[in-house]
């Protein structure tokens, strides 16, 4: 989709008012280039860790929902396995443990959205 | 004449806008149609209705208010689901309250729409949410269509209806065609629609998942008989269509896609028990409670709410 209502000269122009060359220039000189090759050779890192990692598991979508471990209740009780009313309370003792119940069955329904 | 969703909320607007003359639309990108459901109505209906904004959903949403107040019947269009978060405030503590607080005196027929809520892939935690629940919690109008015809028909009761309406479109909806061989024409708010007729479950489907309880219907189909149940308003809810249907079948399930706590398949549930003929307990197919949907596809699908959930819950209240 084509968006028409800017012209040319304004994207110019406004790519000239970029707030990062110009707080760029505020800084000690050489200092700019330095953190640029930092932030680039970060992403290179995370890229290749990321690339090198095994796929994440559905088990595990909801891993850090919260900072105290609290383990939400998965979206059908009574499903295979399905820890239902557990998941509410199961605050330290599930922390860390695996996903909330029930999620890998979701998973291989897939199908959900053709 | 085949007729896709999108281009069912676009012929809804254009037809709103042809026959009202205080019926304007807000939004960003809504000049070049980035959404769909906008294109070409700033070459027909000009600028002066067809306002393009800048990402200002705060001060738009309140200048569309105010217009509302002052005789217009405004729509907005918000480009993802997120940002209804953005003005809640406007929507719920001043447009939905200002009738009551004037004693009737003021009227706010603002109608927002939202087309493609929920996942889209890869939209990843702030893009994905599904917030029409909140929305029926607060006491404000909320529709949520699920066939072409009806998100035609849906729009224009909400376009035309005295008081906030916010329609979801979801984005798994969008890509549902239909061959349509009548006349478009509005549909009431507040009624619900048996999509397929059974004996002995009914399922009530939000949205988009009213595809999916149709596929499971079909499959189960030597089985068990399954009712499917479009509420299409969730707010006002046509709880005299889910009574009747219960009267058939006795056995309830309802699939929805919000957060299990507090979304809108536990006011169905609750409904069901306390006042309806269930011969089971019945049963709900959600997302988890909290859930932010993740970057990666296969956790993302793994949170929604799916057919294989759904087919255990209809088994499940056979039992």
């Amino acid at each position: 989709m084509k968006l028409r209502y800017r012209t040319p000269e304004e994207i110019t122009d406004w790519r000239g008012h970029d707030p990062l060359p110009r707080a760029a220039a505020l800084l000690p000189p050489g200092l700019a280039a330095q953190l640029d090759a930092s932030v680039t050779e970060q992403l290179a890192a995370a890229r290749e860790f990321a690339l090198a990692s095994e796929h994440p598991s559905p088990e595990g979508a909801l891993d850090h929902l919260y900072a105290d471990g609290l383990r939400p209740r998965a979206g059908a009780a009574g499903t295979a396995g399905t820890a239902g009313t557990a998941g509410v309370s199961g605050v330290s003792a599930a922390a860390g443990a695996a996903g909330p119940v029930g999620v890998t069955e979701s998973a291989a329904g897939t199908g959900a959205r053709a | 004449m085949r007729l896709s969703y999108t281009k069912a909320l676009n012929r809804a607007l254009t037809d709103a806008l042809a026959e009202d003359p205080a019926v304007c639309v807000f939004g960003e990108d809504i000049g070049a149609g980035l959404a769909g459901p906008t294109l070409n109505l700033l070459d027909r209906f000009g600028p002066g209705r067809i306002v393009d904004t800048p990402l200002s959903e705060q001060a738009f949403t309140s200048m569309a208010i105010g217009a509302a107040l002052t005789g217009r019947r405004p729509v907005i269009e918000f480009q993802i689901p997120s940002l209804l978060f953005l003005v809640f405030e406007q929507l719920v503590n001043q447009a939905h309250k200002f009738s009551l607080m004037t004693g009737g005196q003021a009227a706010v027929p603002l109608t927002c729409l939202v087309p493609g809520s929920g996942s889209r892939d890869g939209w990843a935690g702030q893009h994905s949410d599904h917030p029409y629940s909140l929305f029926a919690h607060a006491g404000v109008k909320t529709v949520v269509p699920a066939t072409p015809t009806d998100a035609y028909g849906l729009l224009r009761s909400a376009i035309a209806d005295p008081d906030p309406v916010v329609v979801f479109a979801p984005a798994a909806a969008l890509p549902v065609r239909e061959t349509v061989t009548w006349e478009l024409a509005p549909i009431p708010l507040g009624t619900a629609r048996i999509h397929r007729a059974g004996a002995d479950v009914t399922v009530v489907a939000v949205g988009h998942l009213v595809h999916e309880a149709l596929a499971v219907a079909e499959e189960l189909a030597p089985e068990i008989s399954v009712e499917v149940l479009d509420p299409r308003t969730l707010h006002p809810f046509d709880w005299p269509a889910l009574a009747a249907s219960l009267e058939r079948t006795g056995r309830l399930v309802v699939v929805d896609d919000s957060n299990r706590s507090c979304g809108i398949a536990a006011e169905i549930l609750a409904t069901a028990a306390e006042e309806m003929r269930l011969l089971a307990p019945p049963r709900r197919v959600t997302r988890p409670d909290g859930t932010v949907l993740p970057f990666a596809l296969p956790l993302d699908r793994a949170l929604q709410p799916g057919r294989h959930q759904l087919r255990d819950a209809v088994r499940a209240v056979m039992k």
